[in-house]
C-alpha cells in the first residue's frame, strides 16, 4: 500500500494542471493555490487518503467517517464523534463545494483547505494521529498528504439542483410552492442577506444567537480566532446546498429539522448582546414557512467527487 | 456670316453634348464605384474605378475631388497608408472644393497622429454618449433613442439603424450596450424585454445579430433571473463573455456559446461588484483573461453604502484566467477606488481609473500572463469622471466623459443657399476667431471651474493648451496681429472680481495687464488693440446688475465709463464693437413690456412676450438708437435658467460693418442665428439653429460661425478618444 502511495505521489509531481468541469450552477473557476495546482493524480491520491482509516490512531476512522458521501459529506449527528467515541462540540459540516470557500471550520480558523485537512487528523479527539506516525503509515510527507486531501476535497461539488435549472432559465423546474419560497428567501426572510451566490454563503461570520444559552455564550465562535469582541458567538454561514440531506443543523446540531431552523429565524434567533442586526423577527406565516422549507429542498443537487 | 454663326453654334452644341456625356459617364462610373465600395465591400475594385474617374475626368474638380475622397475612405477600410496621400492631394490640389477639402483635412488630422509621437491628442468623437468601438476605430455601435441598435461610420458620420427592435415589442424594450465582434460582422447586445424590472416578467436577454440592416437577432440567453447583462466577444467569435446581475443583485461571469447559447459559469462575484451603472469586466485581446474591479470582500448587501464593516478598503483590480485555472490575481490593490479596467490592444497593459491621488486619474499597470509586471503608473492626471470603453488596434483609447454641463465648440459653414453645415466639433467653451481666421481660441474645462485656454489650428486641428491657475471661462479676445490673447482670471468665486492677462501665444507667457476689477467677462477690443471695452457695474454697489460699458486703457491700466445702460439684470445684455472701432452694437432684453398681471400667470406667457431690443451707438455713448422694432418671441425665464441661457456673447458684427448677427429663442432650447442690417429691416435667418447655444463668433471672412453649446443630463456625456496612447504609456510615471 505504501509503495502504491509513493508511486502515486511521484506521478502527482509530473502531472498536468487540471480544470474539472463544474456541474450546472457552479463556477468553472475553482480557486486553487499556485503551490498546489489541481491534478487528476493528486485528486486520486487524496481520495484514497480520504477513505483510509489508517489515518486515525486506532485505524477505526477516516475523514469519510464524519463526512459520509451518502449524507452529502456530513454525518447526521449533532456533533462530530472522534476516536474512542469522543464527542466534539460542533457539528461536522457538509464539505460540499468547499473548494469555493475562503475560510474553513465553523470559526474560520484555517485559511486554506491545505491547512484545514490536517487539523482533524492531528486533533486528539478526532483522528488523533501524530505527524510522525502519519508519515510513517502513509510513506508520504505531511505536505503531500495535505495537498492531496485538499485537492480531493476541492472536487467534492454539488450542483445541477432543480434550483440551478430554474436559475438557468428552465422556469418549470421549481413548483409554485418552491417559487413562493424563493420569494420569501430573497424578500421577507432576508435569507439571501447571508446565503448568497452560487454556493449560498457569504463566507462570513454571524451571531444568530444559537450559542446563547441561559444568558451566556456557550461557544465563543469566531472570537476564539479573531479575538475581536464583535465576533463573540459568531459562526460561518454554511452552504445551503443539499441542506435537506444534512440534518441536524447549526454549528452545534441543535436544530433537528429544517422546519426548526425556519421557526428559529421566524422568531428572530436568540437575542444576545452580539446578535447580528439582520437577524430580526420575521414572523413567517405557516404558508411562508412551508414554502421556505420546500424551496430549501430544491437545493438538493447531484454530488460529484474526484472528477 | 450666317454660316460662320451656324458652325460656331454647331461646335458649341457638340461641345455641350460631349460635356454632358462626359459628365454622365463620369457620374455613372462614380455610382458604380460606390456600389462596389458600399454594397459589395469590394474596395480594391472601387479604388480602381475611382482612379479611372480621376484620370479621365480630372478637369471636373467637383467629381474628381469626390472620387478621391471616396478612394481615401476605401484605402482606410483596407488599412492602407495610401489613404493619407489621397487626402493630402485633395487638400493640395482641390482646395476649391471646400467641403471635400475640409473632410479630407479632418481625416488627415486623425490619420497623421504618428505612432510613437509625443503628442497624444484628445478628441471629441461624438456628443451622443456611450458607444462601443470596432477594433479598427472606424465604426461605433450604440443604443439609439428608439431602443434600436445604431451603427455609426466614424469616417462619414453616417448612422444606420439595424432594425433590431421588432415593431411588436414593448415601447420600453431596448437593445442595451451593443458591442461588435472582433471582425465587426456580428453585434451582441442585451435586450431589455420591456416593462419594469420589479415586474418578474421583465428581464434582460443576451442577443446577437449580424451587422446588417434588418438581420434577425438570435436570443442566446433568456433567463428571468437576469436583470442586467453586459457582453464582450471572445476573439474567435464563438463565445461571449456575459457579465450578468441576478435578481438577488449578485453578479456572475458567464461564457456563452454563440452556436447554441450554452452557458458556463466562470466565476460568481456575488456582491463584490457594486450595483447598476457600472462598466463590465474587460476581456483581454487574446481572450485568455478578464480584468475587473471588485471589492475584496462581499458587501453586506447589494447597492451603495454597503461596504461598511466588511474590511474593504477601496476596490481592487483583478485579473482572472478564463480557462478556470489558478486564482484571481490582484494587479492593483491600493486602498483607493480603482475602477473600470480596460486592456490595451496589445494586451500588455490594463488602464484603469483611480482616485488614489484624491482626484480622478487614468492609470496603467503592465500585465504579463495575467500577473502584474511592473508598478502602476499615472497615464493622465485629473482626467475627470470618465467611463473607459476600450482601446482600438490603432492605439486610441475611447471613453465617455461624465460631466454635467458638457461644453462643446462647433464650426458651421454658412452656405450660399442660406443654409449651414456643421463641419467639426470639439470640447470647449466660448470660441473666438483669430483675426487671420486660421485659429480659434476658446476655454476648456480642466476640472470643476478650472479652465485652460486652448488655441486650435482650424487647418490642421492641432491644439495648443495654455494653463494658468485661476483662468475663467469668459471668451478670450485676440489682439489683431493674432499673436496675443486677452483672457480673464481671478482667484475669487466665478462671478467675483477678475484680473486680465495677456498671453503671448508664441512664448506662452501670461502677463497681468489689468488689476482686479468688477467688470463682466463680456469684452471687445479696439482695432488698435489699445482699448478694451467691457460691461461693468457700479463698484460701490458690489456684485449686482451690469449697468454700463467701460473702456480700459490697456497701457495705462485706467478705466472710464463710456455709456450707461438701462439695467435689466446680468444675463440680459450683449455688445460688440464694429470692425472700424467706431460703433457699438447692443442687445438688450426687456421684460417690462410684459404686463405684471400677465407675467404672473405663467412663465410661458412672460417668455412669449419678452422683447429683444437691438441698438447701435457711437463708442462715446452718443447716437444710441434701436435699429428695428423690438423682436418678439424671446424667452426671458429660459435665458435666465435654461441651457445657454445668457445673452452674453451672442452678438457679432458682420465683416463689412453693415449688419449684426444675433441669436434668439422662443423659449425652447433651440437658438436661431439671425442677421439684421444696421439700418434696420427684417431680420434674416442664417440657416443655423443651435440647441443650448452659449456663445458664437463670426469668422473674419464671414463664411463660418464658431459656436459653443452647453448640454446637461445623460445626453451630455460625450464620447472621447485619446489617440496615440502608446506615447502616454511610455511617459507614464
Amino acid at each position: 500500500m505504501k509503495a502504491v502511495l509513493v508511486l502515486a505521489f511521484t506521478l502527482c509531481l509530473a502531472a498536468e494542471a487540471w480544470v474539472p468541469r463544474p456541474p450546472l450552477g457552479l463556477d468553472l473557476h475553482l480557486p486553487t493555490p499556485a503551490a498546489n495546482p489541481l491534478t487528476r493524480e493528486k485528486v486520486a491520491l487524496g481520495r484514497r487518503l480520504f477513505f483510509d482509516k489508517r489515518l486515525s490512531r486506532g485505524g477505526t476512522l477516516a475523514c469519510a467517517s464524519c463526512h459520509d458521501p451518502k449524507r452529502a459529506f456530513s454525518d447526521g449527528r449533532a456533533v462530530a464523534r472522534g476516536i474512542d467515541g469522543a464527542e466534539g462540540t460542533r457539528n461536522a459540516p457538509a464539505i460540499i463545494n468547499r473548494g469555493y470557500g475562503q475560510s474553513f471550520f465553523w470559526d474560520g480558523r484555517a485559511d486554506s483547505l491545505e491547512r484545514q485537512v490536517l487539523q482533524p487528523i492531528f486533533n486528539p479527539i478526532e483522528l488523533g494521529l501524530k505527524e510522525t506516525e502519519l508519515q510513517k503509515r502513509s510513506g508520504l510527507t505531511v505536505d503531500t498528504i495535505s495537498s492531496a486531501l485538499a485537492s480531493y476535497v476541492r472536487t467534492i461539488r454539488s450542483g445541477d439542483s432543480r434550483f440551478d435549472r430554474y436559475a438557468a432559465g428552465r422556469t418549470d423546474s421549481l413548483n409554485a410552492m418552491e417559487k413562493a419560497g424563493l420569494l420569501v428567501f430573497r424578500g421577507k426572510g432576508g435569507c439571501s442577506g447571508c446565503h448568497i451566490g452560487s454556493n449560498f454563503t457569504d463566507e462570513r461570520f454571524h451571531n444568530t444567537g444559537v450559542a446563547w444559552r441561559d444568558g451566556k455564550l456557550v461557544d465563543e465562535g469566531r472570537f476564539l480566532v479573531s479575538e475581536n469582541p464583535r465576533d463573540r458567538g459568531a459562526f460561518k454561514t454554511p452552504t445551503l446546498r443539499d441542506v435537506a440531506r444534512t440534518a441536524p443543523y447549526m454549528h452545534d446540531g441543535s436544530l433537528a429539522t429544517l422546519e426548526d431552523v425556519v421557526e428559529f429565524y421566524s422568531e428572530g434567533g436568540h437575542a444576545n448582546p452580539n446578535l447580528d442586526t439582520r437577524i430580526t423577527r420575521r414572523q413567517f406565516s405557516p404558508d411562508e414557512k412551508r414554502a421556505l422549507v420546500a424551496f430549501l429542498g430544491s437545493l438538493n443537487g447531484t454530488i460529484i467527487e474526484g472528477k | 456670316m450666317k454660316s460662320i454663326s451656324r458652325v460656331v453654334t454647331t461646335v458649341a452644341s457638340l461641345a455641350l453634348i460631349s460635356a454632358v456625356l462626359l459628365a454622365q459617364s463620369g457620374n455613372d462610373l462614380f455610382q458604380q464605384a460606390l456600389t462596389k465600395e458600399r454594397t459589395e465591400g469590394n474596395y480594391p475594385e472601387a479604388i480602381r474605378i475611382y482612379q479611372t474617374i480621376v484620370q479621365k475626368y480630372g478637369s471636373d474638380h467637383k467629381l474628381a475631388a469626390k472620387a478621391l475622397f471616396q478612394m481615401g475612405q476605401a484605402y482606410e477600410k483596407l488599412d492602407n497608408a495610401e489613404a493619407r496621400k489621397v487626402y493630402d492631394r485633395i487638400v493640395r490640389d482641390f482646395a476649391d472644393q471646400k467641403n471635400v477639402a475640409a473632410d479630407a483635412r479632418r481625416r488627415l488630422a486623425i490619420l497623421n497622429v504618428p505612432q510613437g509621437s509625443d503628442k497624444p491628442a484628445t478628441r471629441l468623437v461624438s456628443a451622443d454618449g456611450y458607444a462601443s468601438m470596432s477594433m479598427d476605430g472606424k465604426l461605433s455601435v450604440f443604443k439609439d433613442k428608439s431602443g434600436d441598435v445604431a451603427v455609426r461610420d466614424e469616417i462619414t458620420g453616417q448612422v444606420t439603424l439595424l432594425k433590431a427592435k421588432p415593431d411588436s415589442s414593448s415601447p420600453r424594450a431596448a437593445a442595451e450596450t451593443p458591442v461588435f465582434s472582433f471582425d465587426t460582422q456580428q453585434i451582441a447586445f442585451s435586450w431589455f424585454t420591456g416593462e419594469d424590472l420589479t415586474d418578474k416578467a421583465s428581464n434582460y436577454q443576451l442577443r446577437i445579430m449580424p451587422n446588417k440592416i434588418g438581420a434577425k437577432p438570435t436570443v442566446l440567453v433568456n433567463n428571468p433571473e437576469f436583470i442586467d447583462i453586459w457582453a464582450s466577444w471572445f476573439p474567435d467569435g464563438k463565445s461571449i463573455l456575459a457579465t450578468v446581475m441576478k435578481r438577488d443583485k449578485t453578479w456572475q461571469l458567464l461564457r456563452v456559446s454563440t452556436a447554441d447559447g450554452s452557458v458556463t459559469t466562470i466565476k460568481s462575484l456575488d456582491w463584490r461588484l457594486p450595483g447598476f451603472f457600472n462598466l463590465p469586466p474587460s476581456l483581454s485581446p487574446d481572450g485568455r483573461y478578464v480584468a475587473y474591479s471588485a471589492f475584496v470582500n462581499n458587501l453586506k448587501g447589494p447597492g451603495p453604502g454597503q461596504d461598511r464593516e466588511t474590511g474593504n478598503q477601496g476596490r481592487h483590480i483583478y485579473v482572472l484566467p478564463l480557462d478556470g485555472s489558478g486564482r484571481e490575481t490582484e494587479v492593483v490593490k491600493t486602498a483607493s477606488l480603482n475602477i473600470d479596467p480596460v486592456w490595451t490592444s496589445d494586451g500588455m497593459h490594463i488602464l484603469f481609473v483611480s482616485n488614489l491621488s484624491g482626484k480622478s486619474d487614468l492609470w496603467s499597470v503592465a500585465v504579463r500572463d495575467g500577473k502584474p509586471a511592473g508598478p502602476q503608473n499615472v497615464v493622465m492626471r485629473d482626467i475627470g469622471q470618465i467611463k473607459p470603453i476600450g482601446v482600438t488596434r490603432a492605439n486610441s483609447f475611447y471613453y465617455v466623459q461624465i460631466q454635467d454641463g458638457f461644453e462643446q465648440v462647433s464650426i458651421a459653414e454658412l452656405t450660399a443657399s442660406g443654409g449651414s453645415r456643421v463641419t467639426e466639433s470639439f470640447v470647449g467653451h466660448n470660441p473666438t476667431w483669430s483675426p487671420d481666421g486660421k485659429s480659434l481660441a476658446y476655454m476648456r474645462r480642466n476640472a470643476g471651474n478650472v479652465y485652460d485656454l486652448v488655441v486650435r489650428s482650424v487647418e490642421t486641428d492641432e491644439e495648443r493648451i495654455y494653463r494658468r491657475e485661476g483662468l475663467r471661462d469668459t471668451p478670450p479676445r485676440w489682439f489683431h496681429d493674432s499673436r496675443g490673447i486677452l483672457v480673464d482670471g481671478g482667484s475669487g468665486p466665478p462671478k467675483g472680481p477678475r484680473v486680465l492677462y495677456l498671453l503671448d501665444v508664441k512664448s506662452r507667457e501670461f502677463k497681468q495687464i489689468l488689476p482686479e476689477d468688477s467688470r463682466s467677462g463680456i469684452t471687445t477690443l479696439s482695432p488698435d488693440d489699445k482699448t478694451l471695452y467691457a460691461m461693468s457695474r457700479d463698484p460701490r454697489k458690489g456684485p449686482g446688475t451690469l449697468d454700463r460699458i467701460v473702456a480700459f486703457d490697456l497701457s495705462a491700466g485706467t478705466q472710464r465709463q463710456v455709456m450707461p445702460l438701462e439695467s435689466n439684470g446680468d444675463s440680459n445684455f450683449a455688445f460688440d464693437l464694429s470692425p472700424d472701432g467706431r460703433m457699438f452694437a447692443i442687445a438688450r432684453f426687456s421684460k417690462e413690456t410684459v404686463p405684471p398681471w400677465r407675467a404672473s400667470l405663467t412663465p410661458a406667457v412672460a417668455d412669449a412676450e419678452a422683447l429683444l431690443h437691438l441698438a447701435v451707438a457711437r463708442i462715446d455713448g452718443g447716437d444710441y438708437h434701436e435699429i428695428s422694432a423690438p423682436i418678439q418671441g424671446v424667452s426671458i425665464s429660459f435665458m435666465q435658467q435654461g441651457p445657454g441661457g445668457k445673452l452674453a456673447d451672442k452678438l457679432a458684427w458682420t465683416k463689412d460693418g453693415r449688419g449684426i448677427l444675433f441669436a434668439t429663442t422662443n423659449g425652447s432650447p433651440d437658438w436661431q442665428i439671425m442677421r439684421i442690417g444696421i439700418d434696420g429691416g427684417k431680420p434674416e435667418y442664417l440657416g443655423l439653429t443651435v440647441k443650448a447655444l452659449n456663445a458664437f463668433d463670426l469668422s473674419p471672412d464671414g463664411s463660418r460661425i464658431a459656436f459653443s453649446t452647453t448640454a446637461s443630463g445623460n445626453s451630455a456625456y460625450p464620447l472621447m478618444a485619446i489617440d496615440n496612447l502608446s506615447s502616454l504609456l511610455k511617459s507614464a510615471k
